[in-house]
């Protein structure tokens, strides 16, 4: 499954750059967003 | 683990830890940190310009979770951020093109080179001056150093318009601000990096602007620079989207650490870590230049094993010195949390 999803990624920043840049910035964006409401859930939960 | 769009193996628990460091040392001094990342990958054996892509593109993803946690603590002047990326852009656009001109006269490697171990050497050797002309000052927990007298001058230019910055309890001229944004860009540009540790004091010492907030809204910054830098280096498909998500796992939970132990700290001693931060920053660049004039290759290396072991023990430092004020401050049963502050 990595190796499929691997090869899909390398496909595709080859074959469609800006169409990758965008993802690139659009996918770190979304998992820091969903990164920043985890660890702010679990400190309400830890009350630190 | 391999990484196929950069064809490098790599075990990333490596990555998840060096993306943990950067994220407290990006957090506390609210810096992006590639002068200790780009190493680091490029130790793992990332080919240079995959180490700068993947490096940004973390950085643009911990800047946010950095910079989302410093609003919740009311450290995020937005005007004066907003107001300082229209000078930094300019700036950055004459350091490339001076950086061009150099490369056109192939000098443009030991300049830089030079340049950056002045810069770095001497705003490690300012601060740590600064800090020692103050050493009377009876600091507590959240007091902030006097401001500079420099800052003082610059705060007494009164070009109109005036811009009144609440958050930062300032009113400067918007020529001042630009000005200063258009000087660190400048600088940024020229050596190639996000620029940071430049644009932190220079916040702090010529603008007056308290350490926190200057942290906080430096970090915004860098969300900007470091989406830009992303960006382009993924068109190129510089990017290795796995490692830097990887990196961003430790990176995000590092980031949080970071901006939260800037609560427990004193401004002072923030200083001081930045201080050491950057002249360890100078020290690895003067081996680098060192391994090129003597043909030392080994020089080369022991520089990049030196920033990541530097961000290592730093980043050690800052949570240790965190947790014994939490612990002091449990024990006296008093707070010595401030209340977060209403965003902007």
């Amino acid at each position: 499954m990595y190796i499929s999803l691997a090869t899909f990624i390398v496909d595709t920043a080859e074959d469609s750059p800006v169409l990758y840049a965008v993802a690139v910035i659009v996918i770190m964006a979304v998992v820091a967003l969903t990164m920043h409401r985890i660890l702010e859930a679990l400190l309400k939960i830890l009350k630190l | 683990m391999y990484f196929p769009i950069a064809g490098v193996e790599v075990n990333p628990l490596a990555l998840v830890l060096i993306g943990f460091t950067a994220g407290v040392c990006g957090a506390f001094f609210g810096i992006g940190g590639a002068f200790m990342v780009t190493p680091a990958l490029n130790l793992f054996g990332f080919p240079m310009a995959y180490a700068i892509g993947t490096d940004l593109a973390h950085v643009m993803g911990k800047s946010i979770v950095a910079t989302l946690k410093h609003r919740l603590l009311g450290n995020i002047d937005f005007k004066l951020g907003g107001l300082m990326i229209l000078g930094t852009v300019p700036g950055v656009e004459v350091g490339k093109r001076l950086i061009l001109h150099l490369e056109r006269i192939e000098q443009v490697d030991v300049v830089v080179r030079y340049v950056y171990i002045l810069l770095l050497g001497s705003i490690g050797l300012f601060i740590l001056w600064e800090l020692l002309k103050n050493s009377h000052h009876q600091e507590g927990a959240h007091s902030e150093p006097p401001v500079h007298s420099i800052a003082r001058r610059v705060q007494r230019i009164t070009i109109p318009p005036m811009v009144l910055l609440p958050r930062s309890r300032l009113r400067l001229s918007l020529w001042a601000i630009l000005g200063i944004g258009f000087a660190t860009g400048l600088a940024a540009g020229f050596l190639g990096v996000g620029g940071g540790f430049i644009r932190v004091p220079a916040l702090i010492y010529f603008l007056g602007v308290p350490t926190l907030v200057a942290i906080g809204t430096d970090l915004l910054e860098i969300v900007v620079s470091g989406g830009y830098g992303a960006f382009t280096y993924s068109l190129a498909n510089r990017v290795d989207i796995l490692a830097a998500l990887i990196m961003l796992l430790g990176a995000g939970v590092g980031a949080h650490i970071g901006a939260i132990c800037t609560v427990y700290i004193e401004s002072v001693r923030i200083r001081l870590y930045f201080a050491s931060a950057v002249l360890l920053a100078a020290l690895s660049v003067v081996l680098k230049q060192l391994s090129v004039s003597l043909g030392a290759e080994s020089l080369k290396t022991s520089a990049s094993y030196l920033i990541v072991a530097s961000a290592l023990i730093i980043s050690v430092v800052i949570i240790v010195t965190a947790l014994l004020r939490l612990r002091k401050g449990r024990q006296q049963h008093v707070s010595i949390v401030p209340q977060p502050q209403e965003p902007d």
